[in-house]
C-alpha cells in the first residue's frame, strides 16, 4: 500500500515536471508572471541542501526548500512578498506534510502549527507570546474543533481545558491549585447556559440557570 | 436681603462646616474605594487567530458561584475593563449574538491586594480549513527538474549522488 502511495507520488512528479517543461516549451502562460530560476546549494560533499526560488518572478527569493539530499526537510515560504517569510512546510521521512507553520503576527517567526490527517486538521498548536513555546492547543474532529488545552500563565503546565460541541464550548475547566488537573469545571449546555459547575469530580448542577 | 437674614445664613454655613464629618474622613472612603476598585478591575482582549476581536459581548462569572457578575461588550480595539463586585475566582466569558459561549478567559483569583489591574486573555477558537496544507513540495521540485536537477528527486536511497547543476 504505502509503496504504491510512493510509486503514484513519483509518478505525480513525474507528471508535474513534464507539463511544467511543455508549458516552458511553447511559451505557456505568457501572461503569469515569470518565475526566477530556482538556484540549488549543495554541502562539501555535494549534496544538495537547499534550493532558492523567486517563485513570482520580482527578482528576490521567496521560497527556500531545506533539502537533504533528494528528500524535502522543509519549505519556507514568504506568501506576501514583504520580505518575512509567513509560511513553513515540514515534511516527515517519508516526504508526507507533516505540519505547516504560519505566524499570525507576520513577523517572520511562526507561532501557529497545523497537523493534518488524512487531508484534514487534527491538531493545532499555538504560541500566542509568540516565543515559539507552545501554550495551547486545540484539537480537531471532522475539521472541527472538540477540545483545547492552554497554560495560560507559562508555566509549561496545562492549566485550562476547553471542549466544544457543534462550534460552540460546552464545557471549561481550571487548575487553579497548579497540581495539572482540574479543580475547578463549568459546564453549558447548547443554548450557552451553565448547567453545572465545581470541581470536576461532583460539579454542582445549576438548580437556576445562569 | 436684611443684615438679620444675612447672619443668619453665615451661621447656618458656619454650624454646618463645624458639624459636619471631617474633610479627611469623607475623602478616605473614596480613596480607599479608588484602591479597591484598581484591585478588582479585571482588564482584558478578545482575539482571534492573532488579531483583536472588536464589539464582541463578554460576561464576567464567578467560577465558584456560577454567579454572572456582569455584562460588557469589547471596544473598538477588542479590549475591555470590567469591576468585580467583590474578590473572588472570576471568568471572562464571549458568547455570540445567540448568547452561546464560543470562549473563555482564564480563571483569575481577583483580590484586594494587588495594586494592579488584572489581565485576561479571552480566545475565540479560529475556523480553520484544511486548504492550508495544499503543498509547495512538488511544485517546487518541479521547477527543480526545470533547473536540471532531476537526478536527484527520484533517489530514495538517502546516498544522493552529487548533482549536475549549470550553477555549480
Amino acid at each position: 500500500m504505502a509503496s504504491q502511495r510512493e510509486a503514484k507520488g513519483v509518478s505525480s512528479i513525474l507528471i508535474w515536471m513534464a507539463l511544467i517543461a511543455l508549458l516552458g516549451a511553447f511559451g505557456g502562460c505568457r501572461n503569469a508572471p515569470r518565475q526566477g530560476r530556482i538556484q540549488p546549494s549543495y554541502d562539501q560533499t555535494g549534496k544538495l541542501k537547499l534550493l532558492t526560488w523567486d517563485r513570482n518572478g520580482d527578482g528576490k527569493p521567496d521560497t527556500w526548500g531545506y533539502m537533504d539530499g533528494g528528500r524535502i526537510v522543509r519549505i519556507e515560504i514568504d506568501t506576501d512578498g514583504n520580505g518575512k517569510i509567513d509560511r513553513w512546510e515540514y515534511y516527515d521521512a517519508n516526504q508526507k506534510l507533516e505540519k505547516v507553520g504560519t505566524s499570525r503576527a507576520n513577523d517572520g517567526k511562526p507561532d501557529t502549527w497545523t497537523y493534518p490527517a488524512d487531508g484534514e486538521i487534527v491538531r493545532v498548536e499555538l504560541s500566542p507570546r509568540h516565543d515559539g513555546r507552545v501554550t495551547r492547543t486545540e484539537f480537531y474532529e471532522a475539521g472541527a474543533l472538540v477540545r483545547a488545552e492552554e497554560d495560560t500563565d507559562g508555566d509549561g503546565r496545562v492549566d485550562k481545558w476547553e471542549t466544544y460541541a457543534h462550534g460552540v464550548m460546552s464545557s471549561v475547566a481550571f487548575d487553579t491549585a497548579g497540581t495539572g488537573h482540574p479543580t475547578r469545571r463549568l459546564a453549558y449546555d447548547e443554548q450557552g447556559q451553565l448547567i453545572a459547575f465545581g470541581p470536576p469530580r461532583d460539579s454542582v448542577p445549576t438548580t437556576s440557570k445562569h | 436681603m436684611t443684615f438679620k437674614r444675612s447672619v443668619a445664613l453665615v451661621t447656618a454655613i458656619g454650624s454646618l462646616t463645624l458639624f459636619a464629618p471631617p474633610l479627611r474622613a469623607v475623602a478616605a472612603p473614596a480613596q480607599q474605594a479608588v484602591v479597591t476598585a484598581q484591585g478588582l478591575t479585571i482588564n482584558g482582549t478578545v482575539v482571534k487567530g492573532g488579531s483583536t476581536v472588536p464589539n464582541i459581548r463578554l460576561r464576567v462569572r464567578n467560577v465558584d458561584t456560577g454567579a454572572i457578575a456582569g455584562q460588557i461588550t469589547s471596544d473598538q480595539n477588542g479590549a475591555f475593563t470590567f469591576t468585580v463586585p467583590a474578590a473572588g475566582l472570576y471568568m471572562v466569558e464571549a458568547i455570540n449574538d445567540d448568547g452561546k459561549v464560543i470562549g473563555a478567559g482564564e480563571a483569575l483569583n481577583v483580590n484586594t491586594a494587588s495594586t494592579t489591574p488584572f489581565i485576561t486573555t479571552v480566545v475565540l477558537s479560529t475556523t480553520r480549513n484544511a486548504a492550508i496544507f495544499s503543498s509547495t513540495a512538488l511544485i517546487l521540485l518541479a521547477a527543480a527538474g526545470g533547473a536540471a536537477i532531476t537526478t536527484i528527486i527520484t533517489d530514495e536511497g538517502g546516498s544522493t549522488p552529487p548533482p549536475v547543476s549549470p550553477e555549480r
